[in-house]
């Protein structure tokens, strides 16, 4: 999924024959993976292959988000879309750890300074994002995915966003990068808890007085999505492409809205905001949470559908789905069965410990999920 | 050997796994660097050892300090770096640099095929008779539980063989237990590839260790040809000699144990903890030591802990052996001289027929 982990190149002969060298000399695929760890007793950053992004700066939007600026290399990084966002890896305590971000800034900000911004929102039971606000220093390199995703802004140039807390991060990219003509035929209807915690709230009055129409709602008091709030904007859904960006549940409900407000559905795009970083929630019924949990594979597009409190564990899952998972001792003494998790949080049977929720490797034979479980098989 | 029941253990167990949980929650930062930094120094060695050789010609010091500096160099990769990168110990930092699964070594062997019967077979089955072919290597006879054949008498010259010739015995490891070139077909083999994937990997790796030290190196230094083509052949002469010195002490001492098939079914995990104690032996010695035997030197904790990272074994140790003396088990550890010279014992006694020996069948 990201340019990190994998290391596939278009084979041709001569890197073919570049390969075999390297592998007869220093045992690797690439002569940089055997010189890294010596530049690395000079200079920590070379350790990674990952594209490196220094930290430029950090801003408070509000008590609950923050967003950094990073510096990336214009090769590495190459560019990106308005509502793309990009896996960002941390190292906390040696072990590399790695969560999603929207891109917050344009695409043009890239071209003029080299720069991205990530807005971040701090999550109360997470392992990075409260973490990373305290720890993260001007100078210092995390690293960064490629830019993805398929939120991205369509050529109809009436739009309606809705977007919900931190959900607007993809959502002001758009914006920020429109242009005046498109600003003056679109809407933002943005759910916030408490207007006075507002973020980017600069950026959305300059915005407003740019033609845009903005409609903030506090869900405390206003109650959620509906209708009437629609009616507010006067909006002819009939001609307009919606953008949506937040929980699940309230995307589904815009969704299902919308629809039965008579917007096609071919013209409703969306970006989920699952909460992603939390590791340390509490898994004590994780049946009350959820009534099933699916494990998916990614290389092979399977699907296992199990109860939460299931007793198998990923090994077998796979195997059920006749994938093909190494495996040797089954007991988690040898490593055979070990496999890269790109989300999801599972349960080590053998430690007794939770996961991390982002990408990293666990051995399949010890591992139960715990959430949905996302694997590079 | 018996191994007393479950209950028995189960406490037993419980100690072992608070202090992996304990020692666990300490790892990070500080193992990071040092795995980081030896990968790096290792490098560094290699390459002016390399560079060293070709400069033999200037005094035949300059070549012995490039031979023994190879040879160190190989050790470090093989043993501190390779063996334990590849028994996952570092896999808690999600580095790609440092992944066990794609990890490759200076060595012979390949390493996919030694991660198979390595990390699965020995490790899992330590010292069953018949389930850890680790155990004598299918060449020696170090125990009664193997009937004595003719070929025993001089088992003390083939054991001096396989040592000077170990990394070639890790490279045929597999393909001897599959019965790839001789004997009958493996009848339950696990083999998760090919038989002719197997025979591949086995051929590519022992081709590309080949050329790199005996071919490419003496080639592109040609006027001195020689002088690298022998420098190597040492450098990997002695780092046989010392990995396999290191590994006979840690597995056939003299108060290790074997064990059954019939004995491990079902078997509890502290009844695996036990077996994992009484099949190892440590050696004692200085940290720069436990680094040059890739911490082998505490086998012990190796095999209880295969995967916590292995400078961590040494303050394990001194927990470990407590909480045997407790349970009463024995710990065996000793300095290497006493060590090695009771692996030398092990070979010759059991190269003659022992009173109590089962005899060969056919
Ligand atoms: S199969 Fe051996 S660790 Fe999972």
């Amino acid at each position: 999924m990201t340019k990190y982990f994998s290391q596939t190149a278009p084979t041709t002969a001569l890197t073919a024959v570049y390969r075999l060298f390297t592998e007869i000399l220093f045992n690797t695929n690439s002569i940089s993976s055997y010189l890294r760890p010596i530049a690395g007793l000079f200079d920590a950053k070379y350790y990674n292959q990952s594209c490196p992004a220094k930290v430029v700066s950090v801003k408070n939007q509000n008590n609950n988000i923050y967003t950094v600026t990073l510096k990336v290399p214009k090769n590495l990084f190459g560019d990106f879309k308005a509502g793309q966002f990009v896996s960002l890896y941390v190292e906390k305590n040696s072990r590399r750890l790695q969560r999603t971000f929207s891109i917050s800034s344009t695409p043009s900000e890239l071209l003029r300074h080299g720069t991205i911004q990530l807005s971040i929102s701090k999550q109360k039971h997470g392992a990075i994002t409260p973490w990373l606000c305290d720890n993260i220093s001007i100078g210092q390199h995390l690293h960064v995915s490629e830019a993805q995703g398929e939120f991205i802004l369509k050529s109809n140039i009436k739009r309606l966003f809705i977007a919900a807390g931190s959900g607007i991060t993809p959502i002001i990219s758009m914006l920020r990068s429109m242009q005046l003509s498109e600003l003056s035929s679109s809407t933002l209807i943005f759910y916030v808890r408490d207007k006075v915690e507002t973020p980017f709230s600069d950026e959305l009055t300059s915005l407003a007085s740019a033609g845009l129409n903005v409609e903030i709602i506090e869900t405390t008091s206003q109650g959620r999505f509906s209708a009437e709030h629609l009616a507010q904007c006067k909006i002819n859904l009939l001609d307009c492409d919606a953008y949506l960006c937040g929980p699940k549940k309230m995307v589904d409900e815009c969704a299902t809205q919308l629809e039965t407000l008579g917007a096609s559905k071919n013209s409703i795009y969306y970006e989920l905001f699952a909460l992603t970083d939390n590791s340390t929630l509490d898994p004590d019924h994780p049946s009350q949470r959820k009534s099933e949990i699916t494990v998916s594979y990614s290389k092979s597009g399977a699907l296992s559908k199990v109860a939460p409190d299931t007793q198998s564990s990923l090994l077998e899952l796979a195997e059920e789905q006749k994938l093909d998972a190494l495996s040797g001792c089954r007991i988690g003494v040898c490593h055979q069965c070990v496999c890269t998790k790109t989300s999801g949080r599972v349960f080590n049977i053998k430690t007794g410990s939770i996961s991390d929720s982002g990408e990293e490797e666990i051995q399949l034979c010890i591992s139960k999920p715990i959430d949905n479980v996302a694997l590079a098989l | 050997m018996t191994i007393p029941n479950r209950e028995k253990l189960e406490s037993f167990a419980k100690e072992l796994d608070a202090l992996r949980t304990e020692t666990m929650a300490k790892v990070g930062d500080k193992d990071a660097r040092y795995i980081r930094r030896l990968i790096g120094l290792q490098h560094c060695l290699e390459i002016s050892s390399r560079i060293l050789m070709v400069l033999g010609f200037i005094s035949p010091a300059l070549w012995v300090l490039a031979v023994l500096m190879l040879a160190t160099a190989k050790i470090l990769d093989n043993m501190e770096i390779g063996h334990n990168i590849m028994h996952g110990q570092y896999e808690w930092m999600n580095d790609p640099l440092i992944n066990g699964r794609n990890f490759e070594w200076d060595i012979a062997g390949d390493a996919d095929s030694w991660r198979r019967y390595h990390n699965h077979e020995h490790h899992t089955y330590t010292n069953v008779i018949g389930k850890d072919r680790d155990f004598g290597y299918g060449l020696l006879r170090l125990s009664d539980d193997i009937p004595w054949r003719p070929k025993n008498t001089w088992q003390i010259i083939t054991y001096l063989n396989l040592s000077a010739l170990f990394e070639w015995g890790i490279a045929y490891h597999e393909v001897a237990a599959e019965r790839l070139f001789i004997g009958k077909k493996r009848k339950n083999s696990s083999l998760p590839i090919s038989r002719r994937e197997l025979k591949r990997a086995f051929f590519s790796k022992i081709g590309k260790q080949g050329f790199k030290d005996y071919i490419f190196y003496p080639l592109i230094c040609w006027p001195v040809a020689l002088q690298v083509l022998t420098g190597n052949a040492i450098a990997n002469v002695l780092r046989n000699l010392w990995t396999s010195t290191i590994i006979f002490c840690g597995h056939f001492t003299d108060g290790i144990h074997t064990f059954r098939e019939n004995e491990i079914k079902g078997e509890s995990r502290g009844q695996w903890y036990y077996r994992q104690i009484l099949g190892s032996s440590n050696i004692k010695g200085g940290k720069l030591f436990h680094i040059m035997t890739g911490h082998l030197s505490h086998q012990v904790e190796h095999h209880l802990f295969p995967d916590v990272p292995a400078p961590r074994y040494r303050e394990m140790a001194p927990r470990v052996q407590e909480i045997c003396l407790e349970y009463g088990i024995p710990y065996n550890t000793g300095r290497f001289g006493k060590q090695y010279f009771d692996v030398l014992k092990r070979i010759t006694k059991y190269s003659f027929p022992t009173a109590t020996a089962a005899q060969p069948t056919s």
